[in-house]
């Protein structure tokens, strides 16, 4: 398997999660697993007003960017601080 | 452990709506210690079954995001010239033809994308941009840089004059905050024209800047030169 193709089932797998975590709709899930596929996971989350989706799930998405950009930060200062 | 973060409601806020947990058990529980621990060792905040189903999701979530993300870190969209910046957008607006959009990204001083709003959403032939709005934004991103971008649902690709004077408001609000506005992308269909290629995109002279409302209609569906965008794009 190349590198490229196990990136892709790794970027499957976290579209898939995403989706299962957010409860999107059917057709939501369909214009974000275009929109990671076609900016790559970082792009996505910098692009999320730009979907074309529900408000109400938007807003679970920003949510979603929140929590893991508060984590990140949590674990930098936990390694800075030791 | 002495805790030195301070999250906001709006974390908690956040949580709430991924996980199910109360708020005030969230925040109870992270008066002492951190909140993430509740993401490790759920059993602290005594969950149903299905807030813990839910935390084991959004758990697994994360630990396959930080992998994917850590494998596309050279991926990052940086803007180097209008076809970059066209075929990003291009695969935002294209084929958006029930509305008109405006976006704006406001970038750092690599040109590498902090975020992507959208200012404004109106009906088939008109939008109206607020300049002060995206002013709020572009400060709050502290940004070097914006590009500008919004779709013609009727698909032409021309910039019209009103497109012009738009973006030359703009940049004239923009230049005494030394903040460039590096192009004007123009959606049609599933092609792009860039302001800036086209030699359309208005110079940074110093006009008197104006924050009224603008008000931006449909544009002549008189055909420019355009560039193709493939299905597949690659960014």
């Amino acid at each position: 398997m190349t590198r490229q193709m196990i990136q892709n089932v790794k970027q499957e797998n976290v579209i898939e999660l995403m989706c299962e975590v957010l409860e999107l709709s059917e057709s939501s899930e369909k214009k974000v697993a275009k929109a990671v596929e076609k900016l790559g996971i970082q792009t996505f989350f910098t692009s999320i007003d730009a979907l074309d989706i529900d408000e109400v799930e938007k807003d679970r998405i920003k949510a979603l960017k929140e929590v893991i950009e508060a984590k990140a930060k949590s674990l930098e200062e936990s390694e800075g601080g030791q | 452990m002495a805790i030195k973060t301070k999250y906001s409601d709006s974390f908690f806020q956040s949580l709430n709506k991924l996980t199910g947990i109360p708020m005030s058990k969230l925040k109870s529980y992270a008066k002492e210690n951190n909140p993430f621990n509740i993401l490790e060792h759920p059993g602290v905040v005594d969950p149903n079954d299905r807030q813990l189903e839910k935390i084991n999701k959004l758990n697994e979530f994360i630990a396959s995001y930080n992998v994917l993300k850590l494998d596309q870190e050279n991926e990052k969209i940086t803007f180097k010239s209008p076809n970059d910046s066209g075929k990003y957008f291009a695969s935002l607006l294209g084929g958006v033809k029930d509305k008109e959009r405006f976006l704006v990204a406001f970038l750092d001083n690599s040109n590498s994308i902090i975020e992507l709003r959208t200012v404004s959403q109106g009906t088939t032939n008109m939008a109206v941009v607020y300049p002060r709005d995206i002013l709020k934004m572009a400060l709050a991103n502290d940004c070097s840089s914006i590009i500008l971008s919004h779709n013609h649902p009727g698909g032409s690709l021309r910039a019209s004059n009103e497109d012009v004077a738009l973006t030359q408001r703009i940049v004239d609000i923009f230049r005494p905050l030394d903040i460039r506005v590096l192009d004007h992308i123009i959606v049609g269909g599933y092609s792009f024209s860039s302001m800036a290629e086209n030699g359309v995109l208005p110079s940074n002279k110093m006009d008197v800047a104006n924050y009224d409302p603008i008000e931006l209609t449909a544009a002549e569906e008189e055909q420019a030169e355009y560039i193709s965008v493939d299905e597949e794009l690659e960014l």
